[in-house]
């Protein structure tokens, strides 16, 4: 079937568009680190690199390469193609002024020239990934310039939202067309458990507050006790205790939504159109527009389309089903229409995938720490003695012999560069993908146990 | 300064000598053993054995780096071996078959290896080759992924957890009547399509047998038995119109499947009683058009397009069964099978008022599909080849001082991690005490001269094995492990007269030998396991078996109920957590792990169970066959 079956199961093809649209920039000499970063990105669909090469000679030779003509030996991962394109370190201002690179990435690389850490400073840069590996040691640090979103955040779980403590008319209007007093005990045990929940919300509707306890007791006490008393065995009933906190609001979301939306509206009057990155200026865009439309929807997000697969009849389920897709229609066209006269240009997947995922929708913020500081500040990295010693290898700078674990870091480890290399591909799949939450921002990896150290700076 | 004398300096001479000497065992070429292979030979171990019985596919090439396009169809091991050529520090030798084949690798063909890297897909290899290491006594690495994650764990036998320490998830199975008579998910239909009807109509080679009367049906509703029995039988009619080749009878098979025995069911009253009742398709939608197209398979297509490509499909399979044998077997990458499956298991639904999948949705769920991509494969075996320097004890600065030491590595949810957490590493544990396969049996390997098989009794085997070990015959109890049989004991002696070869104990099998003799302190001595291979014995020696010296310990002895109560608390945790990980594992991988980690609230485990429940619904096992027979 497809090259990329078993990763489009990942992220979708929309993802793997963006891959295959990506432009990488990699700055470093070429040792194994390098190599293993662009295999297994050449392996998951990018075609298009730009690297400066620096002639930084690694201290050990060239046996330790897989790949004897790295940019030969790529081409064919990708059958349509993968270009390598090599430049020189002087031409590094003048080339990442003309490209539109969706990533760079800084691998081992000594001597980081000031044209590029003055590039990098600059607000119109990509996000650049730093990494070293050393022995059994390695760390991979992230530096972005603007905040990074991601609507696909794959959470483990969801709770639905089905709306059931605030209907709307046509679903008030269809749970009230199921009536107990109508139905038999074998009617009742088809019923979805979602309209055991609405009724037991209804029969509680005088009460102030209504939690979790009150709704499993109300099932048992009144729906069981007076209305279907043969129902104790019903897998729907069951279902309706499981699941009763879906009858309950749940706002959990809305705290986190309301930033998002405080911080689209203050960029709409700040910086307009001055996001380097599309796809984030889109999404910024569309929370704008979200405010606007909660705005005229008393707070009420759009409803999903699609409700979780319950014990019911085919017949009931198809109706309710019915019920929320057609709100969900008629929702999403309401909001496609608000996100059309803020931008035109939105394409309506993106809308429909935001809409559908709008709870966990996520912003990454960006550290205010220049690049310069994470290499020289030794303030920062000082309470983590792995990592200022990984950077001292990196810029060939004496370490002591006394250091502990010195000979951690000379024994030659192809399998920690095998895993960082991993780790930072892993890195820019999520970026470029903006599916799933990268890691912010600066990661030490311990061969030695395995451990790893996370922070932010 | 050469690289030798560079290497020599950090891990000194000696070192050297042993990482040039060693032997390792690498079983799967596939994605995490593409990796492990370039890993291993870049940290130049002496020789490198590369077991996989599986061809190169398309899907494979988004991460198994080692293949070209030009390789499709190929055999992975060799394939694996030849691109990688050009490093001749390593002796490399590659095989192609199964790694459970007992005459292609006998127990002591593993006993050449210094340490077995575990790159597997699946469950049933995962725990053969487990038990050899048990066996042997050698160490073995043990790393599987799904998606973003990934685990590798070091198995020190006798000294640490082995991989059945902990109760590995079975794939769900489904009782027969719902598969047959009454689906109610897309899963069901799916099954339905594939292991039952895909397999009787293409890839039945016997009569199925109806008349087990122990067989358990799901259900008591004797019309019910009597119908599936029934429909078996015609199926077997269906079965002749596909080898017969006549395509004009396809819409007989149709009318067969989704009309009269849809009706059928219909008259059952009983079943109808709680559930909506299916509608069987209507006459006038079965086509005679043959013409395959090409539809997207990604979209969800009308009823009518199913119907029209399965009758399309069901042609072109009957053209194939000329070609092949009259067998074919469902493979997820054959897009013929997996879109007779796809659009039989779609009409199906369409009857039974269940939501329709698209081809795309249905290969993952009947092929089983794990995502799988470069990035964790390099980094699992990344971890895995690292841990060996340890587990061989090639690192002199990092010397362990007992195997408890070494950490096993999940990575807990690298695609939503919060902060330090992309790895969770914790310590290996003992071995648990409960555990069937590696603590609750003494083993050993016994040798016979290859031409006794056909003299040597079981009653010879008997005698020698209870002079050997001071057993009482009396209480004696030998059991195949293999095929789950009992050979003899206490009150079954009839096949104690036949020899081993006519009760097919041969090179290769395993059989359990129990005293079942208990002390006043209801102490015993403890289940001894012998694997059984046949190599030359000693011209010197007299006896025809040879028996290895094994003291066997006295333990406490329990009732097969205890025992029973003992295995069901094997799921407790080993570790103290409590979030529910779950791993698929490779490719085609369908059991899970479960582990527990610490500081996730309660109500996130809640989540994530129920989570896991819903996932559970939708596992297949590639082999497995919902019991039909």
């Amino acid at each position: 079937m497809n090259r990329y079956d078993r990763q489009l199961r990942l992220w979708g093809s929309a993802g793997q568009d963006l891959l295959s649209k990506a432009h990488i920039c990699i700055i470093g000499p070429e040792n194994s680190l390098l190599q293993e970063t662009i295999k297994n990105l050449v392996l998951v669909g990018i075609s298009k690199f730009t690297w400066f090469k620096s002639n930084d000679a690694p201290a050990y030779s060239q046996n330790d390469l897989f790949y004897k003509d790295l940019i030969q030996d790529m081409v064919p991962l990708n059958p349509r193609g993968v270009s390598i394109i090599q430049e020189s370190m002087f031409n590094i201002h003048e080339i990442t002024q003309n490209n539109n690179f969706s990533i760079s990435i800084v691998i081992s690389e000594t001597n980081i020239p000031e044209e590029l850490l003055r590039e990098l400073s600059s607000s119109e840069l990509s996000p650049v990934i730093m990494s070293h590996t050393e022995g059994l040691y390695g760390y991979v640090y992230t530096k972005l310039f603007e905040p990074h979103w991601v609507i696909e955040s794959r959470p483990d779980y969801e709770v639905p939202s089905l709306r059931l403590d605030s209907p709307w008319d046509e679903l008030r209007e269809y749970m009230d067309t199921i009536r107990f007093e109508t139905l038999d005990e074998y009617s009742m045990a088809e019923l979805p458990y979602v309209v055991l929940l609405y009724k037991v919300l209804q029969h509680l509707h005088s009460s102030t507050q209504i939690d979790h306890k009150m709704i499993k007791d109300t099932l048992t006490n009144w729906y069981v006790s007076d209305i279907n008393p043969k129902g104790t065995n019903d897998l729907n009933y069951d279902e309706a205790l499981r699941y009763a906190h879906v009858a309950l609001p749940n706002e959990s979301y809305k705290v986190g939504l309301q930033k998002l939306i405080d911080f689209s509206q203050q960029d709409d009057n700040d910086r307009s159109n001055q996001w380097r990155d599309n796809y984030n200026r889109q999404i910024v865009t569309l929370v704008h527009a979200l405010s606007i439309y909660l705005d005229s929807n008393c707070g009420d997000l759009m409803v999903n389309a699609s409700i979780p697969d319950m014990e019911s009849s085919s017949k009931i389920f198809g109706e309710l089903q019915q019920v929320y897709r057609n709100k969900a229609t008629r929702d999403l066209t309401e909001f496609s229409g608000v996100v059309h006269q803020l931008d035109e240009s939105i394409p309506n997947d993106l809308i429909t995938s935001f809409s559908c995922n709008v709870k966990n929708i996520k912003r990454i913020e960006p550290t205010a720490r220049p690049i310069n500081d994470f290499l020289t500040d030794s303030k920062l990295t000082e309470p983590y003695p792995i990592l200022s010693t990984l950077l001292k290898f990196q810029k060939h700078q004496q370490v002591e012999r006394t250091s502990d674990n010195k000979s951690f870091f000379l024994y030659e480890s192809y399998p920690t560069t095998s895993f960082i290399g991993g780790l930072i591909s892993q890195e820019v799949i999520k970026l470029i993908t903006h599916q799933y939450i990268p890691i912010s921002n600066t990661l030490i990896y311990d061969g030695m146990h395995n451990n790893i150290t996370s922070f932010k700076c | 300064m050469s690289r030798d004398s560079n290497i020599t300096k950090i891990i000194g001479e000696e070192n050297l000598k042993k990482l040039r000497a060693t032997k390792c065992l690498l079983i799967g070429a596939g994605g995490i053993g593409s990796e492990l292979l370039k890993d291993l030979i870049l940290m130049e171990f002496g020789e490198i054995h590369l077991v996989d019985l599986d061809t190169i596919d398309l899907s494979n090439l988004n991460r198994q780096f080692l293949f070209r396009q030009r390789d499709i169809k190929q055999p992975k091991s060799t394939t694996a071996v030849k691109a990688v050529q050009g490093f001749n520090n390593s002796k490399l030798v590659p095989y192609e078959g199964n790694i459970m084949d007992t005459s292609q690798f006998p127990l002591h063909w593993f006993g050449e290896f210094d340490i077995i890297f575990n790159a597997l897909d699946n469950l049933a290899a995962r725990r053969y080759v487990n038990k050899m290491s048990q066996f042997l006594s050698i160490p073995l690495l043990e790393s599987g992924t799904s998606g973003f994650d990934g685990y590798m764990q070091p198995i020190i036998p006798n000294e640490t957890e082995c991989f059945d320490c902990t109760k590995k998830e079975t794939p769900k199975t489904f009782p027969v009547c719902t598969i047959r008579s009454t689906p109610s998910q897309p899963i069901h239909c799916i099954v339905w399509a594939k292991n039952f009807l895909f397999a009787q109509l293409f890839a039945a080679d016997v009569a199925v047998n109806n008349d087990s009367e122990n067989k358990d049906w799901g259900t008591t509703d004797e019309d019910e038995i009597k119908r599936i029995k029934q429909e078996t039988n015609e199926l077997q009619e269906l079965q002749d119109i596909i080898l017969s080749g006549d395509t004009t009878l396809i819409p007989n098979i149709i009318e067969k499947i989704f009309i009269h025995d849809i009706e059928k069911l219909l008259r059952i009253e009983n079943l109808w009683k709680t559930r909506t009742r299916p509608t069987p398709l209507n006459s006038s939608q079965i086509t005679t058009d043959l013409i395959d197209r090409n539809l997207d398979l990604s979209a969800l297509w009308p009823i009518q397009d199913q119907i029209q490509k399965f009758s399309s499909i069901t042609s072109k399979l009957m053209k194939r069964m000329k070609e092949e044998d009259n067998h074919i077997e469902f493979d997820k990458d054959d897009e013929d099978t997996l879109e007779f499956v796809s659009t039989a298991a779609n009409i199906r639904s369409q009857i039974f008022n269940i939501p329709l999948k698209s081809v795309f949705d249905i290969k993952q769920i009947a092929g089983n599909i794990i995502p799988a991509i470069a990035t964790t494969n390099a980094i699992i075996a990344g971890l895995s080849s690292l841990v060996s320097l340890r587990v061989l004890s090639l690192l002199d600065f990092a010397k362990i001082t007992k195997p408890t030491d070494l950490n096993m590595v999940f990575t807990a949810k690298a695609s939503n991690i919060s902060q330090n957490r992309y790895l969770s590493n914790p310590t290996l544990a003992k071995p648990n005490c409960n555990c069937p396969v590696c603590s609750k049996v003494v083993r050993g390997v016994m040798n016979i001269q290859s031409d006794m098989f056909k003299h040597l009794k079981l009653k010879d085997l008997i005698i020698t094995l209870s002079e050997k070990y001071n057993f009482d015959t009396e209480e004696l109890s030998i059991l195949d492990t293999t095929g789950q049989r009992l050979l003899s004991d206490f009150d079954f002696d009839s096949l104690d007269e036949k020899t081993l070869e006519e009760i097919k104990v041969l090179p290769g099998s395993v059989i359990l030998v129990t005293d079942e003799t208990e002390d006043n302190n209801g102490m015993g001595l403890k289940p001894l396991e012998l694997y059984i291979e046949s190599r030359k014995i000693d011209s010197r020696k007299t006896s025809d078996i040879e028996l290895p010296d094994i003291k066997i310990p006295f333990v406490k002895m329990t009732t097969a109920e205890e025992e029973h109560n003992e295995s069901s608390t094997q799921e407790t945790p080993v570790l103290q957590t409590n979030e529910v990980i779950t791993l698929d594992m490779d490719d085609n991988d369908k059991d899970i792990k479960k582990r527990k980690l610490s500081d996730e609230s309660s109500e996130a485990t809640q989540n994530k169970k129920s989570k896991q429940e819903e996932d559970d619904i939708e596992i297949i096992e590639e082999d497995d066959i919902i019991e039909l027979d």
